[in-house]
């Protein structure tokens, strides 16, 4: 393979279409035990962990909700804050196969797949937590619209019940589009195979997909339709978990601007989460002029834009508390910043505010060990903000007589931890498994860029 | 620009001046019978125009940051409306002169009634009012006078042409960043504090949203217009350019709706006293039609047909398409404005069209006067480079 | 021994080529021929003379249809069968249906796009008869190829042999069915 040097462009120059093939197939064919041995250290720190998560749920099942640090008034904690993390991971994978597909923005083409599967994964982990949360999980289909003995509909004034459609169409639309996506990879693999089972797997795979210019007519628009539906979607999730919090009446939560900014805030998590997995992911499979210095910076760029917004938001809340002249309003958000759990809040302005302050320079945006560190640090940061949001808004609200206060759990802890594990565990097999790097577009870039010289560079 | 378009933009700019100066003139007759009422027009008026200008610092800031071509040819019309901004300013002169006529916070038997408006005097009064207004005003007017200098710059130095696209491109940034928050200030000020109990997180975005949404439109239209005369404009505004203006007219009319909805949606399930009476009026005959208009032909209506490819590649289709965006918004102002005042009987008054078309026949004409004064096309912009020499030849 | 022809294939290495190509084919008068390729290339379904799809109307058509399905599901459950009510709210809490009703719009118009794309692509389709190229692998690889079906009315093998031949192909290949 020959050795590129670190750019800023969308791709490297002068490569062919053979060469992605090359770059892109290669781990995925490489015989079992010949997998690097950095995959199976991962795996084998992922799969205990996921086994925790297994065991925890296990432990759930058996105890009941009781073992959570939920209590009144806390009564939404860990379970919610968790799920709204994970889900809001998720955003970032949508956004950049949807949206900018629909801005023709090329930087998309070489993490579009590998951020889908990392919103698919996010999806499994924050679509279980709600689940988990009910106390009776084993029944959860009782939130679905269907004829029932009981001659029950679910209640759909309820937000809870918004979230069951939102997170589901999100997961199924999601799963659809990454596997659209996947169909001419597949077909490629199973034409390169070599083994019979590996030509049969990818083949199933595949659906017999031959590469028609009459089909890629049709995939062409049916890719983009999808990528225009997933737009509005993509605003209505987080939106519909905003509105979980923004429809009731409590302090803290009831603030008109939540939906916008917690999209804004999924967003910016979900950015973050994609330089914490492409930066070891391109270093390790050698894909430094697939997945080049562009993409890191530009991702970078849109979670400084994205965490600019979230700053906006905190500020407007707490305007907003104080504007309203309401006293309620304005004691939850004079406890948000000085109260019991004030610290909290400065630590969220600490990992959110601060720490990405250093993106405005373009050398630590071309810096992947500073990106790596800075994209940890807003993964914490934006757990703290559903922490502060969720919990501390709950400890108190109206009535001094109903505070309260909120310790979590060993199962709380134990059950967080655990995601890891499963998350990472797919990640592995994906990254094992399937292209990780759509090589149809890549294919397609590499002819832009042969036919018109220079793919745009945005800088 | 040649002299075709000059003397055709002349005759409309005359046009302007003249319905400018007769509205003002037959407001001012107005506002001696009844300056209440000349005062609410005033505002709506003022709120609506000056949004105009204001809706260039975010179509302008983000073609800088992320535009290809395509932000190349809307740039001066944007910083032409931008550049209106100073008569704007001496335009705000009668809403301090008559703010006790618009809001009810300055009067202290209110305040006496409405603990929770008495409890933010701290922001909610007179002195700090009006030393906001000069803070956004200097601002905003150093951010156009910024972009519209450098850009002038560029125009006569093809040397250091990238290099001052360079730096329009980072200096988009923070002026984004104080764009945001002044407006949101300054939304809360002129029209949110109306009603003084009544606060909304959103509301800052929604102004935000009824610029970009006008001026885009208002774009679009000056586009298509100089085109019929102006040849490198006909040559720019191709299909594909257009194309994606008309997907940015829909995307921002989308997320117009995303944000009323967000409102509805949370202000409608809290029913929480303050805060829905905004609803309860508006839920309300007469406003009560206003808002299904609004929903099926404001929104509804236009989506469906902006999501035609057909719509966004004909120019006079796109042309349409734009005024109809550009009159639901100031139909739309109109909705956010008025019924805050509570006026009874008939919601519409004569003052409102006249007002109207005096403040908007002076912004039309000093935009086009603006707009003559530079060279209609940036034409070292280096995002054009390649494509006006090619299609000048071709 | 002669078995039933699928058609006549062609090799070329670049895009560039396989439009060229299928140009000529076009005005030359084939119908039934289809280029097999590597990824997406603008132009191509123009030049073998494909018509736009109309995938954007069938979309939209079942967009509508998701809209009031959504919205009805919920009015009858939360208005007619079940009547409850919640919070003082009016038993056709409209603005509260409307987050599921735009869930269903979408969920209504995806599945639409992807399953009626691979429909109409023929998928899952576990044969056709391109994959008895001898290189058949190279068409996902990075080699483009046209191929004329033998039911087309003007398909004649010496004479579209010899057609194909001169659009300066890698090499021309008889595809059996």
């Amino acid at each position: 393979m020959a050795k590129f040097k670190e750019t800023t462009r969308v791709i490297v120059p002068g490569q062919t279409y053979a060469g992605i093939d090359d770059v892109i197939a290669e781990p995925i064919e490489r015989d079992l035990f010949k997998t690097p041995r950095w995959w199976w250290i991962a795996l084998s720190i992922a799969l205990p962990i996921a086994g925790l998560w297994v065991f925890s749920v296990f432990w759930l099942i058996t105890h009941g909700i009781g073992i959570f640090g939920n209590n009144q008034p806390v009564a939404w904690a860990y379970p919610i804050v968790n799920f709204v993390w994970w889900i809001g991971i998720g955003h970032a994978g949508t956004l950049i196969s949807a949206v900018l597909l629909l801005f023709r923005q090329q930087w998309r083409t070489s993490i579009n797949r590998a951020a889908e599967a990392m919103t698919l994964f996010a999806v499994v982990n924050a679509g279980l937590y709600p689940i988990l949360h009910l106390g009776r999980p084993w029944v959860f289909y009782w939130l679905f619209p269907y004829p029932n003995t009981q001659g029950l509909w679910p209640q759909f004034r309820s937000p809870l019940d918004w979230d069951l459609f939102a997170i589901g169409t999100y997961a199924s639309v999601s799963a659809l589009f990454w596997y659209i996506g996947l169909i001419p990879d597949f077909a490629s693999l199973r034409d390169r195979a070599k083994g019979s089972f590996m030509q049969w797997f990818y083949g199933l795979l595949s659906l017999g997909w031959t590469g028609s210019a009459k089909a890629w007519q049709r995939y062409g628009r049916a890719y983009l339709i999808l990528g225009a539906v997933s737009f509005p979607l993509v605003l209505s999730v987080h939106s519909t978990i905003a509105l979980d919090f923004s429809v009731a009446q409590l302090p803290g939560w009831n603030n008109t601007i939540l939906p916008p900014y917690f999209v804004a805030g999924a967003v910016f998590a979900g950015f973050a989460f994609v330089l914490i997995l492409m930066i070891p992911l391109r270093k390790a499979y050698g894909l430094k002029h697939v997945i080049t210095m562009n993409h890191l910076e530009n991702s970078a760029k849109m979670m400084l834009a994205t965490g600019m917004i979230v700053l906006y938001g905190y500020a407007l809340e707490l305007f907003m508390g104080w504007y309203s002249g309401v006293e309620f309003e304005r004691y939850t958000y004079w406890s948000r910043v000085f109260g019991d759990h004030g610290w909290a809040f400065w630590l969220l302005i600490f990992f959110n505010g601060l720490m990405i302050q250093p993106l405005w320079f373009k050398s630590v945006r071309t810096n992947t060990k500073w990106l790596f560190f800075i994209a940890v640090m807003v993964s914490i940061g934006m757990w703290l903000e559903r922490f502060v949001i969720v919990i501390v808004s709950l400890t108190t609200d109206f009535m001094p007589s109903s505070w309260g206060d909120f310790h979590a759990t060993f199962w709380d802890r134990s059950l967080y931890f655990g995601t890891f594990g499963v998350f990472f565990t797919l990640w592995l097999l994906f990254i094992r498994l399937f292209p990780a790097i759509a090589s149809s577009e890549m294919k397609e870039l590499v002819h832009h860029d042969n036919s018109h010289g220079h793919s745009e560079v945005h800088s | 620009m040649n002299s075709a378009s000059i003397s055709s933009i002349n005759r409309i700019q005359l046009i302007a001046l003249i319905i400018g100066i007769v509205g003002l003139l037959a407001a001012a007759l107005g506002a001696f019978n009844d300056t209440t009422s000349f005062m609410q027009a005033y505002l709506l008026a003022y709120l609506f125009w000056i949004g105009l200008s204001l809706g260039g610092f975010p179509l302008l800031l983000t073609q800088h940051i992320a535009g290809g071509s395509w932000g190349a040819t809307i740039r001066r019309p944007l910083e032409a409306a931008m550049m209106v901004l100073p008569v704007m300013a001496l335009l705000f002169v009668p809403i301090v002169l008559g703010m006790s006529h618009l809001y009810p916070w300055l009067s202290s038997d209110y305040l006496a009634i409405h603990p929770t408006v008495a409890a933010k005097a701290e922001y909610l009064n007179q002195t700090w009012f009006i030393i906001r207004a000069i803070i956004y005003f200097v601002l905003w007017i150093l951010g156009a006078w910024f972009f519209v200098k450098t850009g002038s710059q560029q125009d006569s130095d093809k040397k250091n042409a990238k290099k001052l696209q360079l730096r329009m491109g980072k200096s988009s940034v923070p002026w984004f960043i104080i764009y945001f928050v002044t407006m949101t200030l300054a939304s809360v000020d002129w029209g949110m504090s109306i009603t003084p109990v009544w606060y909304s997180g959103i509301y800052g975005t929604m102004f935000i949203t009824i610029q970009t949404i006008s001026t885009l439109s208002l774009v679009i239209i000056s586009l298509i217009y100089i085109a019929k005369t102006e040849g490198l404009i006909d040559k720019l505004l191709t299909t594909k350019r257009l194309q994606d203006l008309g997907n940015f007219l829909m995307a921002y009319i989308i997320f117009w709706a995303y944000v009323n909805f967000a409102q509805l949606i949370i202000i409608w399930s809290n029913n929480i006293t303050e805060t829905n009476t905004w609803y309860l009026v508006r839920f309300e005959e007469p406003w009560r039609s206003v808002s299904l208009f609004l929903l099926f032909f404001g929104f509804f209506a236009t989506l469906a047909i902006l999501i035609s490819r057909w719509v966004k590649r004909k120019r006079s289709a796109l042309g349409i398409v734009s005024i109809w965006a550009f009159f639901v918004q100031l139909l739309f102002t109109f909705y956010v404005i008025i019924p805050a005042f509570e006026r009874i009987g008939f919601v519409f008054h004569w003052l409102d069209l006249a007002l109207f078309l005096g403040i908007g026949g002076i912004w039309v004409a000093s935009y086009i006067f603006q707009l003559k004064s530079r060279p209609i096309v940036p034409i070292n912009d280096p995002r054009l480079e390649g494509i006006i020499e090619v299609e000048n030849h071709g | 021994m002669s078995k039933e022809l699928f058609g006549l294939a062609a090799e070329f290495n670049s895009p560039e080529e396989i439009i060229e190509a299928a140009k000529k084919a076009n005005s030359a008068g084939y119908k039934n021929m289809d280029a097999y390729v590597p990824f997406p290339i603008e132009d191509l379904p123009n030049a073998l003379g494909q018509k736009e799809t109309r995938l954007g109307w069938v979309v939209l058509g079942m967009a509508i249809i998701g809209a009031l399905t959504g919205f009805f599901m919920q009015y009858y459950a939360n208005t007619y069968f079940y009547p409850l009510n919640a919070g003082g709210k009016p038993m056709n809490s409209w603005p509260n249906f409307v987050i599921i009703t735009f869930e269903f719009t979408i969920l209504f118009s995806a599945f639409t796009a992807g399953l009626f794309m691979l429909g109409r692509n023929g998928l899952p389709r576990p044969y056709h008869p391109i994959f008895n190229m001898e290189k058949a692998q190279n068409i996902t690889g990075d080699k483009f190829v046209l191929c004329i079906e033998s039911k087309d009315k003007k398909f004649n093998l010496n004479k579209t042999k010899d057609f194909l031949a001169s659009l300066n192909p890698n090499y021309v290949e008889e595809v059996e069915l």
